[in-house]
Parts: structure tokens; C-alpha cells; sequence
């Protein structure tokens, strides 16, 4: 581990996490090696229970793995949570029902004791899309605004680390799309180091720099794909041919059967990481994306 | 940058994320630690300290009477059964009907409605020296067991009525099938589970009813062997039979969800409780709010007067022992000694609801500090919540003797008992809402490295204010009714005695102004609450409020 701790936004390395149900092990994460370098987007890809948020929880300190070590800034996840160095959105936008829009952003600062003016903070809410809703109360918000509420509420410490666990699951197909774009804007504002942990194909695709393929029972990770889509994305990327390319060979790795690796994946070492230099040209390019959406 | 040591990790942010974020797994020997360490204190208190038996014996005291006692608890516990199971077949009997008429003719649903609300908030033992006056026997405990039985079982069967599967009852309706076809078809099997519920709740409280009848008097019945066991300063004896009072009351909850487990083998068990929540048209402006509130507080009066006429001409009362709203009225407004009743109705009054407010004030703000102290320390949650649990399904009011010698007689005797009465409902129902706050939410603030104490303040409180008003809205009605025990009992002050005299002396035109005041009282109390609740209840919990 020479390539240095410090420039590694996100570091798990031999994490297991193992939960006890009624005296029997279920292993949540079998085991799992992950890095994402500072700045960088990665999307966790994979069905229900392959310990995808298992292991963005232990990140953000809301979970300890069973064994393995795991850095976040160079810091245990703990050190890094106390420094409010974190944010976290989750699928339920969980704002406090009783606060305004502007109340719920500001409540990380009132708990970390951070001082954000309050232009700063009305800022925030206009960069996602919520100007004049500052004092609207979450029960007057649609599903869509209300999860860009939460969005603000991540960013309003200026984190450097996000986590993003299925934040746009609950919405209907074209508000995800155009909240994927807005997040990638917003992102490109701060550009936290940020993982995604998601089950659609396509979202991964169109947000992140690398996806990780996640397998389940036991959680572990089965390959890597470097998204070579060029940044700023538009909604053009989404009928671009790479695109779909992708998204095919990301489908692909999803639906194999788990012991039989990708033909074209060399099983050299565990577990097995194609680049992006394996990935083939699809076989019908151009058609849309076979199962977009894994659930 | 902070460097971690490379290898395993860090145990540092291990153990913190254990002590914050991550619950250590619950021992038994937690749960047991509270109520071993509450008996012990409690038999060392009990035979050490010289006054303690005549005030909270001892554990071993108490189980030494009940065995001298033996002989008379089976005359006794059969006749507060007799009385409660009759009280509950009628009071059921007669809910269900209700229910079925509410479901009926919707148009008179707010009406009815509003008498199954006048009914529960009528303090029991407001009406029992009326009702006793009035009925021959034993019949006046079952009418109070059956009447205690009635509003939760009227509510539980409407919920169950109306839970049926829309698409069921559609189903019926396209295949011509009449409203009475989807009644016996649909309506009646999906408010089964419903009703079980229910009965859960008027289980318990049919003992309760029966042993609030029998406080008054009677030959047997573990109420009045209660009483006169208080008389006698038998503080152990009186120990013995409310804890068997408790054991009936909980073997009538255990009988009541062993047969809904029996008998609802396609749904899980319901948690029902009896609790109305706000309701409100939220658009209606503020002065039309208002006008409502006004109104339905008139037409709760109204339901009160009519109760008394039809109950008076239903069951041909003996006028000397009825008395109409119309005598009533002269003997306060118009009479001879008019001014001087009133003085005397209204002092009492003022006496009654200080009792009151008083334990509910003390009860409430306990409760809800507890119960904070509980999500804090989990430990402590752990040792004394199963207690507390237990102690909640404990008719409280029933244990008015008990409390007395407890707590002597004065205003500590009074507060104590309403603040006990308040307090385990509150507790309970708060303990759920500080627990019903959104996970995630609670999640988020513990990523901002949030202090427990932060968490209860920003999230678990707020969250919990529905709950606390729910609890308010029932603990004020059991205050109400715990003062007027308390005073009957043992203060001798406030409407409770005053009831008690006025029927020894004959004066029954007082005794019904004084039922018929405090049922009002209790009325437009809970209507109050209610009025309260519901603004809090649109801001803090918008998915409960105008459903």
C-alpha cells in the first residue's frame, strides 16, 4: 500500500461485516477492497442485499465492520465524523417535518456548531433548485424537492466526503433523471470525494467516474469499470453509444452466474478487477440497456 | 492529516462507534436487575423503617396475609368477576350495535360519535353514587364495568368496520351484492382482529368498572373487602387484594390476546388503544374553526342533558331519587338556597380540578423526563421499562385504597395518586414517540458527531409531541377521575366528597349537579386537548393530521 494513505478519499480493505441472526452469521460484506482517490465520483452497483449500504454506513461511521480497516481522509471513520468531514443523503430524505427548508439545512450546523452565514446557506438551497421554497415545510414539497432539501443538508458543511445512499431511489424514473443532472452539477460546484451506492445501471453510469459491480451472499465486490465518459455529462451522454455500451457490459457482469467470472475478466487475483481496457465493444450497439434498472 | 497506524482497525473509533452509534446487545440479567433491586429496596424499607407497616409493608408481609387471608378471597374475587363479565357482555353488546348504526347511517356519525365521546369522558365515578341511587343490587358495578367497557370497544369496532378492503367491498358491489352482503361478507370478518384488539383494552377495564362500583359499597367483591380493609389499617391485606385486582385485570388482557391469537390466524396481532386523534378540516379558517369548536362543545352539553332525561325516562327512575335538568337548574338558579348551592358546587369544583391538575402536572413532566432518561441511557430503559410496562395495565385507580395508606391524606396523598395514574400511560405512550423519530434523521445528526442529549432535543421530543398530547388527552380524564377517588376516599374536600355527602344526606338534586359538572368539566377538558392537538399535530406529525 505504497500509493499513500492520504490521497485516498476512501479507503476499505479487507472489510468483512458479519451480523448475528438468531445464532447464525449472515455475512452482509464477505469481503471487500475498495479505494476511491480524493475528488473522485464511484458508484457501488448491485442487487438488495449485497452490502452496498452496509459498507457506506461504515464509512460514515454508522456501522463497524467486523474486521478490515477502513479510512476515510486518511482517518479512521470515526475521527473523520467527529471532524465533520462527512455528509450522507439517504433514500428517505429524512428532514424534520416540523422545520422549514432553510431549518432543516441549517440543522448540521447547529448540531457541529459550524458557522455558515446565512446568504451562504440561501446560496445552497438555490443551487439545488429550491429558491423560494426556503420556508416551505417538507409535508408542501413534492418527493422530488424534498430529497434536494436533503441534498443541501448534506453540503451545507461543505464535506469533504459524500455519501449517497440510493438518494433518488424512492423517485419516479424522470424526476431521477433530472435530479442525476442536477446532482452533477451541484456536484461540480465542490466536488466532494463521493460513493454512490446505487441499483440502477444507468445512474452509475451517467454519474460516476468508476462502478463497482457488487455480488451478494456474501457482499463482495466482482469488478470495476472506469466510465471514460467525458465530464461535463449532459443529458446527451445518456443516448451516446459509449453510453449504452456501458451500461450493456455493466449489465453483463451484473446477471452473470457468480462463479463463472466474465469470459474476458482474467481470474488472476481475488477478486478479479477488470479495467476498463477489458471491456469489449457491445454485441448490438446502440440498443438501450438491457435490465437499466437492477432491483 | 491525520495518519491511522496501517493494520487493523483503529480500535479507538471502534469502541466510540459502539458507545454511540451501535447498541450493545441486551443481557437478561438487565432486565431482571430492576424489579429485583425495586423488591429488595422495598422489603428492607418495609421492615426497617417503623411506620412502614402501616404505609408499604413488605413483600414478605404481604405474601404471609394473603395466605392467612385465603378464605376470603374466593367469595370475593368471584363476585367482582360476576359483575365485570356481565358489565362487559352488556357494554360490548351494546358498542358493537352503536357501531354498526354509526356504520350504518353515516349522516348521523358525527352525533353518535360525539355521545361515545361524552360517555368516555365521563368520570365513572362521577355518575356511580347516581347510578348506585338509582339501580337496585349489584347492578350498579355492572352498569359501571359495562360503561367502562363501551367507548374503547365502540372505537375499535369502528376502526374494524372500516378497515375492510376497499377493493373487497367494490368486488361485492359489482357483483349486485347488497350493503348488507358486504357487511356479513367483508366488514364484520375484517373488524375481528379489530375488535380482539378492543377487547384487550375493555377486558381490563370492565374489572376496573366492577371495583369502582364496588368502592361504594356492597356485601362483597374485592373493592369493597379492598375498602374495608383500608378502614382497619390492614395495609398488608390491602396489598394482597389489589394485587390480585391487577392479577384479574392482567388475566382478563392475557384471556382477551390469547384468544385474538386463537381466533386471527390470517392477520398479526393488532396493538390497538382507544385513542381518537385530532381531526380538523385544515383548510377552515380560523374564526369558522373556532365556531366549530363552540358548536361541538354545545352539542357535547346538549348530548349530556339528553343522556340524563332518556336515562331518567327509559328506566321510569323514582323521582325522589332522579332528578331532572329541569330541578337541577332551580335548585341553582332559582331556589331558596340557589346561591348558596353554587358557592358550594363551585368551591368544590375549583377544589377538585387543583387536585387534579396538580398529579397531572407532576405526572406528565416526570413521565416525559423518564422517558427521556430512558432513550438516553439504555441501560436504565432496560432495567425499569419491563416495570413500568407491568405497572401501566395496573388499574391504578382500583389501588386508590392501597394509595391512601401509602401516602397518607392530605394534598401528597391526592397528587401522588393522580401523578401515579398519569404517569404510566405517559411514560409508555412517550417512550413510543420519542422512539417513532425517523431513524435516518437520528442517523444524520449522530454523523454530525451529535451528543445523545442533542438528538433527544432536535429530533425525539419534537417527534414525540403527538404522543405526549395523546397521552395529555387520557391522562386528564384518569386525573379527573383518580382527584374524585382521592377525595372520596380520603381527603374528604372537592366534588368527590361533596358527592359522597350529598347522597348519605339525601340531597340529590346536588349529587346530580355535582355528576352532571364534572362530566361537563371532563367534556369540554378532553375537547380543549383535542383543540389544542391538532395545530400541534399538523406542524409535528402532518402524516396523522386531517387523515
Amino acid at each position: 500500500m505504497s500509493a499513500g494513505v492520504a490521497d485516498a478519499g476512501l479507503i476499505l480493505e479487507g472489510v468483512r461485516k458479519t451480523y448475528w441472526l438468531d445464532g447464525k452469521p449472515v455475512h452482509a460484506i464477505g469481503r471487500m477492497d475498495l479505494r476511491v482517490a480524493a475528488g473522485a465520483f464511484v458508484a457501488l452497483l448491485g442487487p438488495s442485499g449485497c452490502g452496498k449500504s452496509t459498507a457506506l454506513r461504515i464509512l460514515a461511521d454508522l456501522d463497524v465492520p467486523t474486521e478490515g480497516r477502513v479510512l476515510v481522509e486518511g482517518a479512521p471513520p470515526g475521527a473523520a465524523r467527529r471532524q465533520h468531514r462527512v455528509a450522507i443523503a439517504f433514500q428517505d430524505p429524512a428532514l424534520l417535518p416540523w422545520r422549514t427548508v432553510y431549518g432543516n439545512v441549517r440543522l448540521p450546523l447547529e448540531v457541529t456548531g459550524l458557522d455558515v452565514p446565512r446568504p451562504e446557506i440561501l446560496d445552497l438551497i438555490a443551487l439545488v433548485g429550491l429558491r423560494g421554497f426556503e420556508r416551505a415545510r417538507p409535508a408542501q414539497l413534492s418527493g422530488g424537492m424534498r430529497q434536494r432539501a436533503a441534498i443541501a443538508r448534506a453540503l451545507v458543511t461543505r464535506p469533504r466526503v459524500l455519501l449517497l445512499d440510493e438518494p433518488f431511489g424512492a423517485l419516479d424514473e424522470m424526476t431521477r433523471q433530472r435530479m442525476n443532472l442536477e446532482l452533477l452539477r451541484i456536484w461540480g460546484e465542490q466536488s466532494p470525494t463521493t460513493l454512490l451506492v446505487t441499483h440502477s445501471i444507468a445512474e452509475a453510469v451517467f454519474l460516476a467516474d468508476r462502478v463497482v459491480v457488487m455480488t451478494p451472499q456474501p457482499g463482495e465486490v466482482r469488478a470495476e469499470v472506469t466510465i471514460d465518459l467525458p465530464r461535463p455529462r449532459g443529458p446527451e451522454v445518456l443516448r451516446s453509444p459509449r453510453f449504452h455500451a456501458l451500461c450493456d457490459r455493466l449489465s453483463e457482469l451484473l446477471f452473470a452466474p457468480s462463479h463463472v467470472g466474465p469470459p474476458a475478466a482474467p481470474e488472476a487475483g481475488r477478486p478479479p478487477v477488470p479495467s476498463s481496457q477489458d471491456l469489449r465493444p457491445p454485441a448490438v450497439d446502440g440498443r438501450p440497456p438491457a435490465g437499466a434498472s437492477v432491483s | 492529516m491525520i495518519r491511522a497506524p496501517a493494520g487493523r482497525s483503529p480500535g479507538g473509533a471502534d469502541a466510540a462507534a459502539r458507545r454511540g452509534v451501535v447498541r450493545s446487545t441486551p443481557g437478561p440479567l438487565d432486565a431482571a436487575l430492576g424489579p429485583v433491586a425495586l423488591l429488595v429496596l422495598w422489603q428492607i424499607l418495609g421492615g426497617v423503617l417503623p411506620w412502614a407497616r402501616y404505609t408499604i409493608s413488605s413483600p414478605s408481609a404481604i405474601v404471609l396475609r394473603a395466605w392467612h387471608d385465603l378464605a376470603i378471597y374466593p367469595a370475593n374475587v368471584a363476585a367482582t368477576l360476576w359483575e365485570a363479565a356481565r358489565g362487559f357482555f352488556w357494554g360490548n353488546l351494546a358498542a358493537i350495535a352503536l357501531a354498526l348504526v354509526i356504520m350504518q347511517v353515516r349522516r348521523l356519525e358525527g352525533f353518535l360519535m360525539q355521545i361515545a365521546i361524552v360517555i368516555y369522558a365521563t368520570p365513572l365515578l362521577a355518575i356511580a353514587p347516581i347510578i348506585a341511587v338509582v339501580l337496585p343490587g349489584d347492578e350498579p358495578k355492572v352498569a359501571l364495568a359495562a360503561l367502562a367497557v363501551f367507548f374503547p370497544t365502540v372505537i375499535t369496532s369502528l376502526i374494524g368496520l372500516r378497515s375492510a378492503d376497499g377493493a373487497s367491498l367494490d368486488l361485492i358491489h359489482t357483483l349486485g351484492g347488497r350493503p348488507f352482503d358486504a357487511l356479513r361478507k367483508v366488514r364484520l370478518p375484517a373488524s375481528v382482529p379489530w375488535l380482539l384488539a378492543g377487547f384487550r383494552v375493555a377486558a381490563p377495564g370492565a374489572i376496573l368498572g366492577a371495583i369502582l362500583g364496588e368502592f361504594l359499597g356492597g356485601d362483597r367483591g374485592l373493592g369493597v373487602a379492598m375498602v374495608n380493609a383500608m378502614a382497619t389499617l390492614d395495609t398488608p391485606r390491602v396489598w394482597g387484594l389489589a394485587i390480585m385486582a391487577s392479577a384479574l385485570a392482567g388475566g382478563g388482557f392475557a384471556l382477551a390476546a390469547g384468544a385474538a391469537r386463537v381466533l386471527v390466524t390470517w392477520a398479526p396481532p393488532l396493538d390497538a388503544s382507544p385513542v381518537l386523534t385530532g381531526r380538523d378540516g385544515g383548510a377552515a379558517g380560523a374564526g369558522r374553526w373556532a365556531l366549530r369548536r363552540a358548536g361541538l362543545a354545545a352539542v357535547s352539553i346538549g348530548v349530556i342533558v339528553g343522556l340524563w332525561v332518556a336515562f331518567i325516562g327509559v328506566f321510569h327512575l323514582n323521582p325522589f331519587f332522579a332528578k331532572t335538568p329541569a330541578q337541577v337548574l332551580h335548585d341553582l338558579i332559582a331556589g331558596a338556597a340557589a346561591s348558596e348551592n353554587r358557592r358550594e358546587l363551585s368551591a368544590a369544583l375549583a377544589m377538585t380540578l387543583e387536585d387534579a391538575a396538580a398529579g397531572f402536572g407532576v405526572g406528565t413532566v416526570t413521565a416525559a423526563f423518564v422517558a427521556v432518561l430512558f432513550v438516553v441511557y439504555p441501560r436504565l430503559e432496560r432495567a425499569f421499562m419491563p416495570v413500568a410496562i407491568t405497572l401501566r395495565s395496573v388499574p391504578v385507580i382500583a389501588m386508590t385504597p392501597l394509595l391512601v395508606l401509602l401516602f397518607g391524606r392530605g394534598i401528597a396523598g391526592t397528587t401522588a395518586i393522580t401523578a401515579i395514574i398519569t404517569f404510566f400511560p405517559t411514560l409508555v405512550n412517550v417512550m413510543q414517540g420519542l422512539r417513532s423519530a425517523s431513524p435516518q434523521a437520528i442517523e444524520v445528526l449522530r454523523l454530525y458527531a451529535a451528543s445523545p442529549w442533542a438528538v433527544v432535543w432536535k429530533v425525539r421530543l419534537p417527534s414525540a409531541l403527538p404522543s405526549v398530547f395523546a397521552a395529555a388527552r387520557i391522562s386528564v380524564l384518569a386525573s379527573i377521575l383518580g382527584a374524585i377517588v382521592a377525595e372520596w376516599l380520603a381527603t374528604g374536600r372537592g366534588l368527590g366528597y361533596l358527592m359522597i355527602t350529598a347522597r348519605a344526606q339525601f340531597q340529590f338534586t346536588m349529587l346530580w349537579a355535582a355528576g352532571i359538572l364534572v362530566t361537563i368539566v371532563s367534556v369540554l377538558l378532553y375537547g380543549m386537548l383535542t383543540w389544542i392537538e391538532s395545530p400541534v399535530l399538523r406542524r409535528y406529525a402532518p402524516s396523522q393530521a386531517g387523515r
